[in-house]
């Protein structure tokens, strides 16, 4: 049976920079940019292990996104997919490239493993990327709680002395971000 | 909202207060498919890489505003002594191709020794967009490094060389003012990548263009564009 491509409905946002995109148009990219540059960049330094080549890789994604622009469907990916596979094989390309003395063990040395497992750990590395870039879309006040807990590793309690917050405002803004989160995850899935 | 939720999410429920939140999960449907819904999301947080809650700044984006084209050299217009000793003659294309392949790897095991940046870091992108009518789907860019005196060129969608053809890269001004890098075949993939000295300064240069060349021993420009960078001034 042929596979049924997905669909997505993409938001007003979206579509404006697709066809902006489409377009050729400069500010579709800044726009592009200021949504998903810190995520891409993120994700590169942390699979290039080197801040210097992720620069390179990063502009070599942008530039390949503004000759692509026309194609993007946002029917069909979400802008965050959408680049995030350009950055993907622009990592790939640029780890195979490499020589085999890598800095960062958990990153570019895994990389060089295989090609198969590379391929792999550079998937799950998009996918904490593309996680980490949900979590900044989160309203601050639950993206800060969050941080607190698992970045600072916190408990509630203490959240609720360091921040003068009464313990059920930090718990409820505790399930409301997880919740957010879980919708977001849901939605990116649904139409990835 | 169920408050001890969290707390139990969390693992911040103990002893007796975990099973009494445990049977009210197991009488009340609603809360546990509640449960079971933000409980991946607290694994996800929980296995987070750390760096992952601190993201760099992007960098800048690199320059996309296209210059005026230079115009595609006419082949008649050059005479043929023209640089005739930067140009690549057909016969030894293959020869040079495999050449210029090595040094692509070849650059990036010399170069990239402490297994660092194996690309001219710090070195100028440039998009590489198709030329019509020839161009197609073809895309690419160059990451040119004067200071290193090496290009290094990455294209996509280019048509397989046929038999006998080559592409051929070249820094261009006008129909008489261009230096050719070197030429190179592309595989069934489309895909190359290819690292050429610079034999003169990109700056001088109004744009960076890769025609495709017959093997008819002429070694001027064919005029068939296929993608063409603008180069602006570093």
């Amino acid at each position: 049976m042929a596979a049924v491509p997905a669909v997505r409905s993409p938001s007003p946002a979206e579509r404006r920079l697709a066809d902006g995109l489409g377009r050729r148009d400069e500010a579709a990219l800044g726009d592009l940019h200021a949504l998903c540059g810190r995520t891409v960049m993120g994700f590169l330094v942390r699979t290039l292990g080197n801040r210097a080549t992720a620069e390179d890789v990063f502009q070599q994604v942008f530039l390949e996104a503004w000759q692509r622009g026309p194609t993007y469907d946002p029917g069909r990916a979400s802008p965050l997919t959408w680049i995030m596979a350009i950055a993907r094989s622009r990592a790939i390309d640029q780890l195979r490239k490499r020589v085999p003395e890598p800095r960062d063990p958990a990153g570019s040395l895994a990389l060089l493993e295989g090609e198969g497992r590379g391929d792999a750990v550079v998937d799950e590395l998009i996918e904490r990327w593309r996680f980490a870039h949900l979590l900044g879309q989160l309203p601050e006040q639950e993206a800060d709680v969050l941080r607190r807990r698992f970045y600072a590793g916190a408990t509630q309690t203490e959240i609720a002395d360091s921040t003068g917050m009464p313990l059920g405002t930090v718990k409820m803004r505790m399930v409301q971000g997880l919740g957010r989160l879980r919708d977001m995850l849901d939605a990116e899935e649904r139409g990835a | 909202m169920n408050e001890r939720l969290s707390d139990y999410l969390l693992g911040e429920l103990e002893g007796t207060d975990r099973e009494r939140f445990e049977a009210e999960l197991a009488r009340d449907p609603a809360l546990a498919a509640e449960a079971e819904r933000l409980r991946p999301v607290v694994t996800r947080l929980e296995s987070l890489d750390r760096s992952a809650w601190e993201l760099p700044e992007a960098p800048a984006l690199p320059p996309i505003t296209p210059r005026e084209p230079a115009a595609a050299p006419e082949r008649e217009r050059r005479p043929a002594w023209w640089r005739r000793a930067l140009v690549v003659r057909p016969l030894a294309a293959a020869t040079l191709a495999v050449v210029l392949l090595a040094l692509g790897v070849g650059a990036g095991l010399l170069l990239g020794g402490d297994g660092g940046d194996d690309g001219p870091a710090g070195g100028r992108v440039v998009a590489l967009d198709p030329v019509e009518p020839l161009g197609g789907e073809a895309s690419g860019t160059a990451t040119i490094s004067a200071k290193d005196g090496r290009a290094t060129v990455n294209v996509r969608g280019l048509p397989p060389s046929a038999k006998g053809d080559f592409y051929e890269l070249w820094l261009l001004n006008t129909p008489d003012d261009l230096v050719s890098l070197g030429s190179f075949r592309v595989p069934a993939s489309g895909d190359v990548d290819v690292t050429v000295p610079l034999p003169a300064n990109p700056d001088a240069f109004a744009a960076l263009d890769v025609s495709v060349e017959p093997p008819d021993g002429n070694p001027a420009h064919s005029s068939r564009s296929v993608l063409r960078a603008p180069l602006a001034p570093a």
